[in-house]
């Protein structure tokens, strides 16, 4: 699902990048609604292309999401095309803030675990 | 209609029960997308075709398109995850409801023409006529629209053709013997109507076993056309 540097991580274990793109969506839509095509382009401008989409991937999590209430959807004509925006709604915001708890464990797990590493490694 | 490089996609995703609205939105975020990678590379220098190739590979391959749409269970069908309840129990509930509303609408009937408390014999003969005519168009037709109803449902999900005969077989079964008749009373208020299925006796039998080959034919003759339709859709 993820190519560049996360490329690995994500082939080798992906249940640890699990939630992620959720994550990723409903954090860069309660900031204002977007289509697809522009979510997909603001996760690689914001990320500086290190997290880079399988860009038609991106709908099955939109749909999910809006299946689970976490989002909602509307259809808007803009320069002759009809496109389906997304925003965030307040489950999906109450989501957000667990899913991004959760996120600031883990990473900050990794992080203490790496600084450890690195610690014993100058010892040695 | 989805263009050609989704369409293997769509119909993939139909078969494996995935609900034909989020199927049909999907393929359609999908072609705008691609049109806006097009648009993106096309802007960047790249010719046509090259530009469209490079808008494929950024969309994913077909089956990672298809593969995490199929990870979402959620997003499949009542009918791919019940079809024992949408072809064998909505079906035969589905008949009965659509004669209760159009018993509902006879009553209605009357209503109007200010004669509910006094329905007889001594009605005009237009009412009769139309209340024989409205219970004919209910006994013949009501089976063979619920079954046709059931049918679409099925083939828009491409959901397996054991599903579809049972489900329109329950209620071509139940619609050949269905009977609906008006006993109009010489006293006012006494007319009786009567509903259910006519099995017994002979004449009920042979009846009912004569409209039932009738009613599978006009269904294969639905059918027939929706393949037809569907065919020239493909071309």
């Amino acid at each position: 699902m993820y190519r560049g540097s996360d490329e690995v991580i994500a082939q080798s274990n992906p249940s640890f990048m699990n939630g992620v793109p959720e994550l990723l969506i409903l954090r860069l839509l309660q900031a204002r609604e977007m289509y697809g095509y522009e979510l997909v382009q603001t996760i690689r401008a914001e990320t500086g292309n290190v997290i880079s989409l399988g860009e038609g991937v991106v709908y099955p999590a939109l749909h999910a999401l809006e299946k689970q209430r976490a989002l909602k959807s509307r259809r808007k004509d803009v320069g002759g095309r009809t496109r389906v925006y997304y925003s965030v709604t307040a489950s999906g915001a109450k989501r957000l803030t667990a899913l991004s708890t959760q996120w600031a464990r883990i990473t900050g797990a990794v992080g203490t675990l790496m600084g450890e590493a690195r610690h014993a490694a100058a010892a040695i | 209609m989805p263009q050609p490089q989704f369409r293997a996609l769509k119909e993939r995703l139909l078969h494996a029960g995935i609900a034909p609205k989020h199927v049909r939105r999907y393929v359609a975020e999908l072609e705008d997308h691609f049109d806006d990678l097009v648009h993106e590379e096309t802007t960047r220098g790249l010719d046509k075709s090259t530009a469209e190739n490079a808008a494929l590979n950024r969309l994913g391959d077909d089956e990672t398109l298809a593969q995490t749409m199929l990870d979402r269970p959620e997003l499949k069908s009542l009918t791919a995850r019940y079809p024992w309840a949408v072809f064998g129990i909505a079906p035969p509930v589905l008949l009965a409801v659509a004669v209760y509303l159009g018993i509902l609408a006879n009553a209605g009937l009357f209503s109007v023409v200010g004669a509910a408390p006094a329905v007889g014999a001594d009605m005009p003969d237009w009412i009769k006529a139309a209340v024989a005519a409205w219970h004919g168009l209910l006994m013949y037709a009501a089976p063979l629209a619920v079954a046709v109803a059931v049918g679409i449902i099925g083939l828009r999900q491409r959901t397996e053709i054991a599903w579809l005969i049972l489900g329109a077989s329950i209620v071509v079964m139940l619609g050949s013997f269905l009977e609906i008749g008006m006993v109009w009373s010489e006293l006012p208020g006494q007319s009786s109507l009567s509903v259910g299925l006519h099995v017994s006796g002979k004449n009920a039998l042979i009846g009912g076993l004569v409209r039932l080959p009738i009613n599978l034919l006009v269904l294969a003759g639905f059918y027939w056309l929706w393949r037809r339709r569907e065919s020239a859709h493909e071309q």
